[in-house]
């Protein structure tokens, strides 16, 4: 207990020294709806911002979530050319589910399947719903956990800085 | 063009496939079973069945412990410890019918519950050694742990040389001999169990070979009751010891419960190094022989 | 190895960070996610609350990763002091330590790591190696993989290792050694310029086989045991069909009573989905495919090679998910499973104002249909049984019939309405024998309300009613959130058996079993990627499933407290 409480306080606080640089996609591979597969760090919008949402079929408040923010999203992308990337993290007992759940709800997003936790590694995701947004040059400038409603109007607060920005 | 560009990939593909598959066309093992024998002491082994009397696939586990005990004799003694508020607590509520109300569990069953970690049942440990990364090995290793064991020229001898019962007052006394036959280095403590045999119970059952999924006369075998020497045992061994010491334990007059049927009743002692938990060497001794 | 504990965490972190001057160039990124869990826990007699003699009892993990260009290294320090009550499944895990650590580069298309990794092949019916941490599951292989592009649209991949079996202040590994080989084929990609159409066939082979010493006296055990998969995925923008086969040879086990007989197994999933309508449906069936890389593993959940999916929906509500889900019967099981989800249009008379979305889905299982060999010698009593592979057997595992619709009414009120038809053999799925098969109807209402853009509240009541095994529940639930940093949760589970079974107290008077509640109340704070949260209450004895493996959670009363970060 002790030694873990030491490593997370100095590597805390050695951190902002070392990672200073903001931190970029990392390369893994995960896979389309239609079984491609697909390597992270090619993940781009044109110079746009991109959210990256886990989620899974099984996680209530990630539903909610991306149900609000559909509601919003063809208004979002009018205004800043955002794309909204959800990844799923359903393992092989769900991940059939994630197509039909999909189009069921009648989403637009991008999705893609992580199935074995490869991309929630390397993020160091803990737990869903997790959000990254990415500015145009494909850093990560913002993160959030959890969902409560209300906060999809940080999210894209968030979005509209990167774009006003630019 | 694949090959050239990655041997490494391609070696390991070989291999796998290489390495695949033992098809077996004979499973038993002619002569297969037979016990070692050597001359001179040799270590015997305790075999801890972790158990419970609402755990449905114990009674399958504790088949397989007499089957190694008919194989091994002496060699092998068996302790059926019962743990967890789960598997060997009384049920909750209780049922109308009064079945499984009894509570197996004991303050030391409790505390190695605790210390090894036990949640999943049936489970067990041989001399508390550790075996393929574990010190507790499911009934499907008891067979290649205890062969590991067994037979190994023993470092210590111990014995009952004082075991009586007396009726009148219900108390046993017993005086228990530690020999050591080579030097010994390290604390090792004695811990003693006072165990009842054939102790007739309820049983949850999965096991196909007993007519009921709940047997009501079931023979609880070697049920660990209480430790004469307390949980953790007595100082046996401070440091080190020479060979040809013998160390001599004395317990006058211990209480034995009214409930328990000494003619089923036996003490088993047994030493074990306190650094490793592993256990050097056991012996037991009934009280009516 | 024995400096004081924090010497050692602080040397560690040291050592990390000090690599990154020496190999960073300016892209040189640390990152890392830490997590713990601490629970301290009351006396409760009345629901068995478990009590450990520590009292206090934390699981906490910190994961780093330094990624550089091509290269990437990580590791992950784990303590238990001790690990929390009922966690994990299998073998204990206790102390302090690194339990997982790696080094991994990139060489053009080939990619070797090193050290700790976690690899699937296809649906991971002959290898999967993951984690689910919160379940304490971890089967993570350790030693050298291999993952090469061969060509656009051919993947192989390949590795050779042991298997994580528990945590003793450091990794500890199974005795077997593991070794696969995984090759794929997307004929879109491969025949790029020639394939015009959007639809898109993958095909798959995987091989895997274990290795572990025979040192039983009495049976002559096979050392080299193998499995191999094949699979197709075939998919069109609206159809996505995907079958694999599975056959392992024979591996008499721990868990199959020692029989020679060969495993099989065989899923097919089918998938039709347009905008506003999805569609699945599957079917699978498993024989003897318990794979574990030490035949005598201690426990069910430990070193399990392979990851067999349940074909059951995996519910978000607490009853029906902590009280009877299912898990998978690697020994035997023949399952199937439909689904629909359907969205109807804003301004369509069901869709109303803003759309109504319905969700059906039908699942069961059964056992497989198998005769005894019977006993006639030792040798046929240890080929064990012989199986007609599709058909299933005579006893009902499992049964589920759910529907669920969702609408919003006004723009600050939404509700849901599901219910659900269980049946479940209690006996085969959670080890209770004897007792009959549960026979339970779900009823829950969600309703969610928004106060203004920041403030609002969710509520839940579920009800579930049986006259089998603990009887009647109901659960109201009660969430309230201000976006963006704090939530309130007040929950009750209150089991008001109705069939109640009175009992004799002293043999003499008849007494009626308590009827208990379960409070418990939450408080939860949220920033950027951190999460502080703190419960305190009762919480009730139950199952906790992540994808088919499932862990029992014991009673418990009193105070707990996680911390989550991402940095």
């Amino acid at each position: 207990m002790r030694s873990i409480l030491a490593f997370a306080f100095v590597a805390l606080h050695a951190l902002p020294s070392v990672a200073q640089t903001a931190g970029r996609m990392p390369s893994a591979i995960v896979e389309t709806l239609d079984g491609k597969k697909f390597d992270t760090k090619d993940l781009s919008n044109n110079g746009k911002p991109i959210i990256v949402n886990f989620w899974a079929t099984w996680c209530a408040p990630c539903k909610r979530e991306l149900s609000t923010i559909a509601d919003k999203y063809a208004q979002w992308q009018e205004e800043t050319g955002v794309k909204l990337v959800a990844v799923s993290i359903d393992d092989t007992r769900s991940k059939a589910r994630v197509a039909p759940y999909v189009n069921g709800q009648d989403w637009d997003y991008e999705v893609l399947l992580d199935p074995n936790g490869d991309l929630k590694r390397a993020l160091n995701v803990n737990n869903v719903p997790h959000t990254f947004l990415l500015n145009g040059k494909g850093e990560i400038v913002y993160q959030h956990n959890n969902y409560e409603p209300g906060d999809e109007n940080e999210l894209y607060d968030r979005v509209k800085e990167l774009v006003g920005k630019k | 063009m694949i090959a050239l560009r990655s041997p490494a990939l391609l070696l390991v593909v070989v291999m796998t496939f290489a390495s695949g598959c033992d098809y077996v066309s004979s499973p038993i093992v002619d002569g297969g079973g037979d016990p070692i024998t050597g001359d001179g002491v040799t270590r015997k082994v305790l075999l801890e069945d972790f158990t419970g009397h609402r755990c449905n696939n114990c009674p399958g586990a504790a088949a397989i412990a007499q089957q190694l005990h008919d194989i091994y004799g002496e060699e092998l003694i068996l302790v059926g410890v019962h743990m967890t508020t789960t598997f060997a607590a009384p049920v909750s509520p209780p049922n109308t019918d009064g079945s499984y109300a009894t509570d197996f569990r004991t303050e030391a069953g409790n505390a190695y519950e605790t210390s090894l970690g036990v949640s999943f049942l049936p489970n067990g440990s041989i001399s508390r050694k550790v075996y393929n990364n574990s010190l507790l090995q499911g009934e499907a290793a008891w067979s290649s742990a205890i062969a590991d064991i067994i037979g190994q020229p023993a470092d210590l001898d111990i014995w009952f040389s004082e075991l009586t019962y007396d009726g009148l007052s219900n108390t046993v006394t017993a005086e228990v001999k530690v020999a050591v036959l080579n030097p010994v280095v390290g604390d090792h403590n004695l811990t003693i169990y006072l165990i009842e045999d054939h102790v007739v119970d309820w049983q949850y059952n999965n096991d196909p070979s007993l007519p009921d999924p709940n047997v009501e006369e079931y023979d609880h075998r070697h049920v660990l009751r209480t430790t004469v020497s307390g949980t953790w045992g007595v100082p046996l061994v401070t440091g080190s010891a020479a060979a040809g010491d013998t160390i001599t334990l004395s317990y006058p007059n211990f209480p034995v419960n009214a409930a328990w049927d000494p003619a089923n009743c036996s003490l088993v002692a047994y030493g074990y190094n306190t650094a490793s938990f592993e256990v050097m060497q056991v012996a037991e001794g009934a009280f009516q022989p | 190895m024995t400096r004081t504990p924090v010497l050692r965490g602080a040397a560690g972190a040291l050592f990390a960070l000090s690599l990154v001057p020496v190999l960073a160039q300016d892209q040189g990124q640390l990152h890392g996610n830490f997590s713990i869990d601490g629970q301290f826990y009351n006396k409760d007699e009345a629901i068995g609350a478990v009590l450990p003699p520590q009292r206090l009892a934390s699981n906490a993990w910190a994961n780093l990763i330094y990624t550089n260009g091509n290269f990437e290294a990580g590791g992950r320090f784990e303590s238990y002091e001790p690990h929390l009550a009922g966690y994990p499944a299998g073998v204990p895990y206790n102390g302090s330590g690194v339990g997982y650590r790696y080094i991994k580069f990139k060489v053009s298309d080939l990619e070797i790591t090193a050290g700790s990794f976690f690899e699937q092949f296809g649906q991971g019916m002959v290898f999967r190696s993951y984690e689910e941490r919160y379940l304490g599951v971890d089967n993570a292989m350790d030693g050298i993989r291999l993952k090469y592009k061969a060509y656009p649209g051919v993947y192989l991949k390949g590795f050779i290792g042991r298997q994580r079996l528990g945590f003793d202040n450091g990794l500890t590994k199974g005795v077997g050694i593991v070794r696969g080989a995984d090759a794929e084929v997307s004929m879109s990609e491969l025949l790029d310029s020639n394939w015009t159409s959007a639809n898109n066939l993958i095909i798959g082979a995987s091989f895997v086989s274990k290795y572990q010493e025979d040192r039983d006296p009495a049976l002559d055990l096979p050392q080299n045991v193998g499995a191999w998969a094949v699979r197709a995925n075939f998919t069109t923008p609206k159809w996505n069909i995907y079958t694999e086969y599975a056959y392992k040879i024979n591996d008499p086990n721990g868990r199959n009573d020692f029989v020679y007989k060969n495993g099989q197994a065989f899923l097919l999933n089918a998938t039709y989905s347009v905008k506003g309508l999805g569609v699945s449906v599957g079917a699978h069936t498993y024989d003897n495919m318990f794979y574990q890389s030490d035949r005598a593993s201690p426990t069910p959940f430990d070193l399990n090679i392979n990851f067999l999916p349940p074909l059951a929906k995996q519910h978000t509500y607490n009853l029906p998910a902590t009280l009877y889900p299912y898990a998978t019967q690697p020994n035997g099981e023949v399952a199937a499973q439909g689904e629909v989800f359907y969205k109807w249009k804003k301004g369509t008379k069901l869709g109303g104002k803003y759309g109504t979305k319905l969700a059906l889905n039908y699942s069961n299982a059964y056992s497989l249909d198998s005769t005894d060999l019977g006993a006639a010698d030792d040798t046929t009593r240890r080929y064990g049984y012989t199986t007609n592979f599709f058909r299933p057997g005579d006893r009902t595992y499992f049964q589920d019939t759910n529907v669920e619709v969702r609408k919003r009414l006004t723009p600050t009120w939404e509700l849901a309405l599901t219910y659900l038809n269980l049946i479940y053999d209690i006996d085969v799925i959670q080890g209770k024998p004897g007792k009959s098969v549960v026979y339970a109807d779900i009823f829950i209402l969600e309703g969610l309300h928004n106060f203004s853009d920041k403030n609002s509240v969710r509520f839940e009541l579920q009800h579930l009613s049986t006259k089998q095994d603990q009887g009647n529940w109901a659960t109201a639930l009660a969430e309230f959130t201000f976006s963006p940093h704090w939530f309130v949760a007040v929950m009750d589970q209150y089991n008001y058996v109705t069939l109640s079974p009175t009992f004799l107290k002293d043999g003499k008077t008849e007494v009626e079993p308590e009827r208990l509640h379960y409070p418990i109340t939450s408080v939860g704070y949220i920033r950027s990627g951190t999460r502080f949260q703190m419960n305190y209450g009762r919480q009730r004895a139950g199952i906790f499933c992540v994808g088919g493996v499932c862990r029992t959670v014991p009673a418990a009363n009193g105070l707990s407290l996680s911390i989550t970060t991402t940095f």
